[in-house]
């Protein structure tokens, strides 16, 4: 059956989308920059922003407006946030690790929460800085 | 030459039931890359399988049923909005790509699993409101090439030996 074999075609399909996957990874990369603080959104809703300078623990829970019973826990570390104690079903969110460039997000779907690192305050202050 | 088939209602119940299971057992293994949406998506073998064995109405409504199923019996509305727009956008791209006859099963396969998963990627970024989510879409993109390739590669397989 003629279908069943790779054509030269596909190869260069296969190839085209590879260039363009490496052209993507590029351009995030070099598009990356150290945030000065992260925002905390929950069903698209943003209800907090965080300083990454300051070490910090947060339980999200009911009161932040998670749904009953989901729990994540935010930790802001070294400049880094990453999340522990994640309730929910896939974990994707705690296997994401530590986000610190600009435009980073964890997203957990489950509990519809995203974490997304933005230039905040840092930026501010070292424009002051000089 | 060509023979005329009416397939039955059992038939269309197998690959139903074959597609669902695939999609428990990949559940079952957790193949998370802390990216959502990166998967095999081994029930997608049926939905290649079936376009090109029975027709793209076929697969279309196949494919439909198990999103449909598989989001009652194991998810929620947002899993089956992201299901949802994965299996459009990955049966509009096949569907027209097959029918060039440009592309090998392989070749047709690799461009469904990439539309897939954009499928997937734009519906988190308008259902989450997060733009953001777009940086998720080099890994996508060659997670989708990589799982159309196994995809197409076992399908062919399947559509050369099985008859139906
Ligand atoms: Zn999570």
């Amino acid at each position: 059956m003629k279908e069943r074999k790779l054509r030269k075609n596909d190869i260069l399909l296969i190839g085209i989308l590879l260039v363009i996957s490496g052209l993507l990874f590029f351009f995030a990369y070099i598009a990356k920059d150290s945030g000065g603080s992260v925002t905390i959104s929950i069903d698209g809703l943003e209800i907090m922003e965080l300083p990454l300078k300051d070490d910090i623990r947060i339980e999200l829970s009911s009161e932040h407006g998670l749904e009953e019973g989901h729990r994540n826990t935010l930790h802001i570390k070294e400049g880094k946030a990453y999340i522990t104690d994640a309730n929910c079903p896939d974990k994707v969110c705690e296997n994401k690790g530590s986000v610190c460039y600009v435009g980073e997000t964890i997203v957990c779907l489950p509990h519809k929460l995203v974490i997304k690192v933005t230039e905040g305050i840092a930026s501010d202050m070292d424009g002051v800085a000089g | 030459m060509m023979r005329k088939y009416t397939y039955s209602p059992a038939l269309y119940g197998i690959l139903i039931a074959l597609a669902m299971i695939l999609s428990y057992l990949e559940s079952l293994v957790p193949l998370s890359f802390a990216i959502p949406g990166v998967k095999l998506g081994l029930a997608n073998i049926v939905t290649v399988f079936v376009l090109y064995k029975i027709g793209a109405g076929s697969a279309f409504l196949i494919t439909a049923v198990r999103v449909i199923l598989i989001s009652i019996l194991f998810g929620n509305i947002m899993s089956f909005a992201f299901s949802a727009a994965g299996m459009l956008l990955s049966l509009a791209v096949m569907i027209p790509m097959k029918k060039s006859g440009k592309f090998s099963v392989t070749g047709v396969s690799v461009s469904g699993g990439v539309a897939h998963n954009a499928g997937q990627i734009l519906a988190a970024a308008v259902i989450l409101g997060t733009k953001e989510i777009i940086y998720y879409l080099p890994v996508l993109c060659i997670s989708g090439v990589l799982a159309g390739i196994c995809i197409g590669l076992l399908s062919a397989q399947l559509i050369e030996r099985v008859k139906i």
